[in-house]
């Protein structure tokens, strides 16, 4: 039952599917029925029954239900919040196409992409779906399948806006892709987006997944890569939403021979988030490397969630994620490295680090290996603990005060994160938001307390 | 210091009995072990468990929670045994006239 | 407000009375007759059988865990709970595996304990070994028995702690190692007093005591030190399939514990193991835990840390060949503030066999100034073995230094090469890159126990082990 104003439904076991503007393709159309089976057969996550959800009890209290209807897309100008993120800090670098989603679909673009550009080819995902059906029906539902997850399958039946990003084989196209998913007024957003390289292709791609504070609005994204031989994807994703909204994404990589898959993030924002963060090295000598970094201040929650698995032989993933949390904030980390049967000369890696700032900030790390082939080399590192005395100590007595000390301690604590983001623009925006994150911290006093000697 | 407020009359919770009851979020439980009433947060701190569906230990007045069988003082609300290691919340509770009132603890969770 | 009030007084006499006659029940499958049996047969006082009802009731209502190693092979109504039958006693020698008598040839195991191990014979005669080593002991005041006769000998001490470390309701089977449990040891080491020979349980063998649902109790009072070894490297043949001890240890301010197994049993066992240890102010505890047999092992020793600046130690090594799965780990929770911890896990799987690494390491809010490391290495030697790790780490304080690393591998190739370049076979040359990658646990074993297990390794590599 495809939604009208009246009957719209979105509870915990029931969803009203909706049609892109102007209507889905059949395949997408079938897509979401499937999606919509599988919603309502599966259970609502529990803290008391999920192992995945055993850290992050919010999900108990979350109901689709209390979020507001999207008005309609009316002119489709970016309200006040998508619109300063348009022309912030990443507009001012090469950028090669923009394309802008809120809780209401895609919006309108100061840097569209259409026929006649030259690649990437970077489109609304309606645009793109009947631009490039053939390519989109082989990835769509296929590289995160609805029935995986009830967040997938959600994302799937109600999804009315994103971007297709195809680039044709041997294609490498300057600078970067920018794509801006909103969302706000109490609503729910669904942005869809999915990504094709063909053969030898690269991109850059910059995504930011935002909301204005005091919204109380969920986002809830899902991101599908298939990168065929040779291709290279470099996607970056920045998470700044504002301080009342709840973040519910999967991104999804399927990466074939000699493909390259480098993921960063940047999250700062949310009350409560669970991401997704899941490569499957399919084809022989694939290679991942994700890395990201998280802040926590006040009451935030980041459950983070990885996976690398090695189909294929030869392949490398490399894993590494650091977390700061300070105030009563809680971060928790589960990454599986595995490596199925036949996947030799595997080498993977996850490293998780974290630095406790308060007394009540909490740090779960939960890296699993299962290994089925033995010709590996596969290592997980995870740590926690506060800021080392020696180090302070270090500081102090080349005549820095102790909360610069603590300052410059933390941002050493993320420098190899934030120098593993493309050089230039991306960079030093990354840079910037930690620093602006610590700064904060530094306003509130949270730094002070994060070592003994207070 | 918290309000009091009223839960029900005492003659719903005989001896060697317990009840759970919620107070907006927060499930309690009030037990009476031979004519005195005792109240303490329902949750176990160990797991998610509730301790007003457990075994009560009248001679020992403590309360033995159903899932790992950690037992709790329920005076003090402090695990007397394994595998607990924090205590539960105590609540004060009173009898006023065959009612029970009780007045939430100030500590934080 | 209605409420709706629960009873919550149990009673678990089922009906008995005392002074009913009993029958000797030889069956299978379990029941509360059955372990009304078993209190009355060792003359238990009243509250021990209350404890086992109690526990027999929480068995059946809990679920089979829904994570760990594949139970479904078992049959809890197959399962002789008490004494079997004299004709169901053992085997005879001739029924014995070749692959095992020739281990016993290889390792070297006298003649007497072959027959004891093989589960031809019934008691191992080490009387006379025993004897004076208790006559020392005595002299010290330390108490070193088996639990029936520590209950019925030392109530006092006996009811004060046991069952305290581990509730009977802490797992299905733990409670059901509560309403069954016989034999196994009971320790109690006066204050101030060091034994410094290990106390072996081998001395004190017989059929009850290397049974299937033993449970320890060791108990060190202020400023002792005790070393407590159970098990042996030799494959050892029984013919239950479940396995299902409890091992509880309280290490009094000061006290220094250590606690050795070493467990080879043939691969039908299902060998299920609750061992926990509360360390009070300033002491330590060791857990040296080595997993070599069974079908399924599922053990997570694990450490209270509940008094300042307590120590606890697990260093495990797992071994699994074809079809045999090592599902162990450790647990370390810290409690109090100022303890520290260290955990190391080395494991091996050849053929189709599987590892896995279970740990948990959790720090409350009020543990601060808490030092901890975790090390997990996995060695993979076939194309089909597995092997996986899933360690946890809540931490919930903030002033820590919390450290795991984890690594997964196959014996390397210049290692290999090396060595077979100098003349050695590829077979010795792995056994010997096994023994190297286990050294840190083969160190901490007393000698003969060392060189059992150095010599076990290299029969494991060549596959001839039965």
């Amino acid at each position: 039952m495809t939604e009208t104003a009246e009957s719209s439904q979105l509870t915990r076991e029931e969803a009203s599917t909706v049609a892109l503007a102007g209507g889905d393709p059949p395949w997408l159309a079938a897509l979401r029925q499937a999606a919509l089976a599988a919603y309502r057969e599966a259970p609502w996550p529990s803290s008391t029954r999920d192992e995945d959800w055993r850290r992050t009890p919010q999900i108990d209290k979350l109901d689709p239900a209390n979020f507001t209807e999207p008005k309609p897309v009316g002119d489709g100008e970016p309200p006040p919040y998508l619109q300063a993120a348009l022309d912030g800090q990443l507009s001012s670098g090469k950028v090669s196409a923009v394309v802008v989603s809120d809780e209401r679909g895609n919006l309108q673009s100061p840097l569209r992409s259409d026929a006649t550009t030259p690649a990437p080819a970077a489109l609304d995902l309606a645009d793109g779906l009947s631009a490039e059906g053939g390519v989109w029906q082989s990835v769509a539902g296929i590289v995160a399948p609805p029935g995986l997850r009830k967040w997938i399958s959600l994302n799937t039946v109600r999804t009315r806006g994103g971007a297709c990003i195809h680039v044709g084989k041997g294609q490498e196209p300057q600078g970067y892709v920018r794509l801006l998913h909103g969302v706000s007024q109490g609503s729910a957003s669904f942005p869809r987006t999915l990504i094709k390289l063909e053969e030898g292709a690269s991109l850059t791609l910059v995504e930011e997944w935002l909301s204005p504070d005091a919204d109380a609005s969920l986002l809830a994204p899902v991101v599908e890569v298939e990168l065929a031989r040779g291709a290279h994807l470099t996607h970056v994703v920045f998470q700044a939403c504002g301080d009342q909204t709840v973040l519910q994404s999967t991104v999804r990589a399927n990466i074939g021979q000699e493909a390259r898959y480098d993921v960063r993030w940047n999250m700062l924002g949310a009350a409560w988030q669970k991401s997704y963060f899941e490569a499957f090295m399919l084809g022989e000598g694939s290679d991942t490397r994700l890395v990201g970094l998280c802040v926590g201040r006040q009451r935030q929650h980041y459950d983070v969630q990885t996976l690398q698995d090695h189909v294929a032989r030869g392949a490398v993933s490399d894993l590494l994620y650091r977390v700061a949390v300070a105030d009563r904030s809680r971060s928790v980390y589960a990454g599986l490295i595995r490596v199925e049967e036949g996947a030799q000369k595997t080498n993977a890696y996850v490293q998780n680090r974290n630095l406790l700032l308060s007394p009540q900030a909490k740090a779960d790390s939960n890296p699993t290996l299962e290994i089925l082939a033995n010709d590996v080399r596969c290592t997980h590192g995870s740590t926690a603990g506060r800021i080392d005395d020696n180090q302070l100590f270090y500081c102090e007595s080349r005549g820095m005060g102790r909360d610069q000390a603590r300052r410059l301690i933390v941002e050493g604590f993320f420098a190899d994160v934030v120098d593993s983001f493309p050089e230039g623009v991306l960079r030093e925006c990354g840079r910037g938001l930690v620093l602006e994150s610590l700064e904060e911290l530094a306003r509130s006093g949270a730094l002070a307390s994060s070592s003994r000697t207070a | 210091m918290a309000e009091w407020i009223q839960i029900c009359d005492a003659a719903a919770i005989p001896p060697g009995h317990a009840a759970r009851v919620e107070i907006g979020d927060l499930p309690i439980a009030v037990f009476n072990v031979n004519g005195d009433f005792h109240c303490l947060d329902d949750t176990c701190s160990h797991a998610m468990a509730s301790l007003s569906e457990g075994e009560l230990h009248a001679k020992t007045c403590a309360i033995e929670c159903p899932l790992h069988g950690s037992q709790f003082d329920l005076q003090t609300g402090e695990p007397i045994s394994l595998p607990a290691v924090e205590p539960v919340r105590v609540h004060q509770v009173e009898l006023r006239g065959g009612e029970l009132w009780v007045a939430l603890s100030d500590e934080e969770l | 407000m209605a409420v709706a009030a629960k009873d919550l007084t149990k009673d678990y006499k089922y009906g008995f009375n005392d002074g009913d006659e009993f029958v000797f029940r030889a069956e299978r499958g379990l029941s509360p007759e059955v372990v009304a049996d078993i209190s009355r047969r060792k003359s238990e006082p009243a509250w021990m059988l209350e404890f086992r009802l109690k526990a027999l009731e929480h068995f059946r209502q809990r679920p089979m865990p829904s994570w760990g190693a594949d139970l479904s092979g078992i049959d809890f109504d197959d399962i002789y709970y008490y004494v079997r039958p004299a004709e169901e006693q053992g085997r005879t020698w001739d029924e014995v595996p070749e692959g095992i008598k020739r281990t016993f040839d290889r390792l070297g195991i006298p003649e007497a304990e072959r027959k004891f191990l093989a589960g031809v014979s019934a008691q191992y005669e080490s009387e006379v070994v025993y004897h004076s080593i208790r006559e020392d002991l005595e002299k010290l005041g330390v108490l070193f028995c088996d639990c029936d006769t520590g209950l019925r000998d030392h109530p006092e001490i006996f009811r004060k702690y046991f069952g305290t470390v581990i509730p009977p309701n802490d797992n299905k089977f733990a409670a059901l190692n509560s309403a069954v449990w016989s034999g196994g040891s009971f320790v109690y080491v006066p204050k101030g007093v060091r034994v410094e020979i290990p106390l072996q349980a081998y001395f004190r063998i017989n059929t009850e005591s290397m049974g299937q649902f033993e449970r320890t109790l060791i108990i060190a009072e202020e400023d002792s030190f005790v070393h407590y070894i159970e098990g042996c490297t030799a494959p050892t043949y029984s013919k239950d399939s479940l396995h299902s001890a409890v091992v509880e240890i309280i290490a009094m301010p000061n006290a220094h514990v250590r606690y050795t197994t070493i467990q080879n049993w043939s691969n039908n066992v299902y060998n299920l193991v609750t061992k926990r240890a509360i360390a009070k102010e300033h002491s330590v505890v060791e857990w040296i835990d080595g997993n070599l047999g069974s079908k399924v092992t599922m053990k997570y020793p694990s450490i209270y840390l509940m008094g300042e600046g307590a120590h606890g130690e697990v260093l495990s090594v797992a071994f699994a060949g074809d079809g045999q799965h090592q599902d162990a780990g450790a647990k370390v929770i810290h409690v109090a503030p100022n303890t520290t911890s260290t955990i190391v896990s080395k494991s091996v799987s050849k053929g189709t066999g599987r590892t896995s690494y279970r740990g948990h390491l959790k720090v409350y809010p009020k543990a601060h100034n808490v030092r901890s490391s975790v090390r997990c290495d996995a060695l993979l030697l076939d194309e089909q073995a597995r092997s996986d790790t899933y360690p946890y780490m809540d931490v919930e304080a903030q002033d820590v230094q919390i450290g795991h690393e984890a690594t997964v591998s196959k014996v390397g190739d210049e290692q290999l090469f090396y060595l077979q370049s100098r003349g050695i076979s590829e077979q010795e040359a792995t056994a010997m890159i096994v023994n190297g990658f286990i050294e840190p646990f083969v160190k901490e074993l007393p000698m003969e126990y060392a060189l059992e297990l150095n010599r076990l390794i290299s029969l494991q590599m060549e596959g001839s082990v039965g």
